[in-house]
């Protein structure tokens, strides 16, 4: 399971993520047009590869990996905003620990008139 | 092409209790540093008609070699077994294998002896653990090694 894989399945099974934004529109990053809010969109920014005088080791941190939360109104993201990051931070499993480390920043798209904030995580993920 | 530098990736570690040597290795290395020579200086001046002073060369002191493994299920028992020659204040042989080329087909090999001064589990909150080691000197001889296939450990 990739990091995006397993950060997309425990969102869309969080309910207080999920009453907030709607499973459907939790999404990967891509070329999405006219997705109506609230919405969020999460991808990997910046892998540092780990490694060991043997090789890469089978421990890799990707020290940012960034989610963006778009709502009609500033409560309506900020509040989903809250949600994931307790969805997210501390999460443990195996091969997976996720660190909330910066966010929300908030930001507003005057093109299409919504308020969103941006998040940031640190994501270790074991390579197996 | 001359050549133009080797980078240090691809280090190897082992200890040995005993002489003839059983290499265990050391696994998962994420640093190391291997020891420095440093050569005391006595003052060997006489007052003269010459206005410099002059030193003789002393005995060698060797530095401390240190480690830094990754700490995880598959390095555990080779630590375990370096805390137990820790507590015992035994003195081993240690071999270290650094590239001697850039394709790290070839090491340059030094030998010493000496014991583990200090080890420590290093725990940070949001990296992964690691375990630390320090070797204190403790032999007659430095040896080094021209470059060769790496040691089967």
């Amino acid at each position: 399971m990739t990091v995006e894989e397993r950060i997309q399945a425990i969102l869309i099974a969080t309910p207080a993520v999920t009453s907030l934004v709607p499973a459907d529109r939790i999404r990967v990053g891509g070329s999405w047009q006219n997705m109506t809010a609230p919405y969020m969109v999460h991808f990997p920014v910046a892998w540092v590869p780990m490694r060991t005088h043997e090789g890469i080791a089978g421990l890799q941190n990707c020290g940012i990996y960034q989610l963006s939360v778009f709502g009609a109104k500033y409560s309506a993201a900020r509040l989903a905003a809250t949600q994931i990051i307790q969805a997210l931070d501390g999460h443990h499993s195996e091969g997976t620990a996720i660190f909330w480390r910066g966010g929300p920043r908030y930001l507003h798209d005057d093109e299409v008139n919504l308020d969103y904030f941006v998040l940031e995580f640190s994501v270790f993920a074991s390579l197996s | 092409m001359a050549d133009v530098g080797v980078i240090g990736h691809g280090v190897k570690v082992a200890f040995s209790t005993s002489s003839p040597v059983s290499w265990v290795a050391v696994g998962e290395l994420a640093d190391f540093t291997p020891p420095t020579l440093e050569r005391n200086k006595a003052d060997n001046t006489v007052h003269g008609t010459s206005p410099f002073m002059r030193e003789l060369p002393a005995l060698i002191k060797v530095g401390d070699t240190s480690m830094v493994i990754v700490a995880d299920a598959n390095t555990r028992a080779a630590y375990l077994v370096m805390r137990t020659h820790f507590l015992a204040g035994t003195t081993l042989w240690w071999r270290f294998e650094t590239p001697a080329d850039r394709a790290v087909q070839t090491y340059y090999a030094r030998e010493i002896q000496g014991f583990i001064s200090n080890q420590s589990h290093m725990v940070p909150m949001q990296e992964r653990q690691t375990y630390e080691v320090t070797i204190a000197f403790d032999g007659d001889s430095v040896t080094d090694y021209p470059a060769a296939a790496a040691s089967a450990f």
